[in-house]
């Protein structure tokens, strides 16, 4: 295996907060755009983000999506002040991206319970990779404390 | 403090089809984003964050709330 074969890079990280309030739209707090030919089948794109949100009954829709077309991961919250999470696509093949989990606070990594999903998302093109926050009471805050979008690839040795 | 508008965006997934908001124009290096309604407001250094953050009301219960922001007045105001 030569070096060159072995991929770990940033599509992008930051640790600039990012809020939103006033309106009840799904909105795009982060995207970052991984060009054609950067990531193939076998590859995997790793997103670790965290949300914080007004504390109260009302729920808020954390989605990150890898891929157009595709959403990874989402999940209604009401009442979470910080949360850590890693969101994983595994890229099956051109057209389509394997989720670890889809929704669900149970259902994060290493969850037993919950089956996987497959979304689509033409990694032959331009693909976005965004975090977004919809808010079912404009009144309220969600805001992306920070995230890290990392592309890896770790082929098998073949001697 | 830079002002960028946000324009509707249709898309559709496995949940169907609905409207996302994204800004109309790339988000420049900074320190704080809000957005309030359709409208992003970038704080593009320390000063600014200070002003955005005790311009929104809900932005700054919010930070307190969450004990993210050491809501500060801006030294060079105390002059």
């Amino acid at each position: 295996m030569a070096f060159s074969d072995y991929i770990e890079e940033c599509l992008g990280s930051s640790g600039v907060p990012v809020s939103v309030t006033g309106t009840t739209t799904e909105t795009t707090l982060a995207q970052v755009t991984a060009k054609v030919g950067t990531v193939e089948p076998g590859d995997s794109i790793e997103v670790s983000h965290i949300f914080s949100v007004t504390n109260d009954a009302s729920s808020k829709t954390l989605r990150c999506y890898v891929g157009s077309g595709s959403t990874t991961y989402v999940q209604g919250v009401t009442t979470i002040v910080q949360g850590v999470r890693i969101t994983k696509g595994y890229i099956r093949n051109a057209t389509t991206t394997l989720h670890g989990f889809s929704a669900g606070s149970a259902n994060g990594v290493g969850t037993s319970t919950n089956s996987s999903t497959t979304g689509a998302g033409n990694w032959n093109s331009n693909q976005n990779i965004r975090l977004t926050v919809a808010l079912a009471d404009s009144a309220d805050i969600g805001t992306l404390e920070a995230y890290v979008i990392k592309h890896n690839r770790t082929p098998i040795p073949t001697s | 403090m830079k002002v960028i508008t946000g324009r509707l965006v249709e898309i559709t997934d496995e949940q169907g089809t609905r409207q996302i908001m994204e800004p109309s124009e790339p988000i420049p290096p900074c320190v704080r984003i809000f957005i309030k309604g359709n409208s992003y407001h970038i704080a593009e250094n320390s000063d600014d964050e200070v002003r955005l953050v005790n311009e929104h009301a809900e932005l700054k219960e919010h930070l307190e709330r969450n004990g993210q922001f050491p809501i500060i007045p801006n030294p060079k105001k105390l002059k």
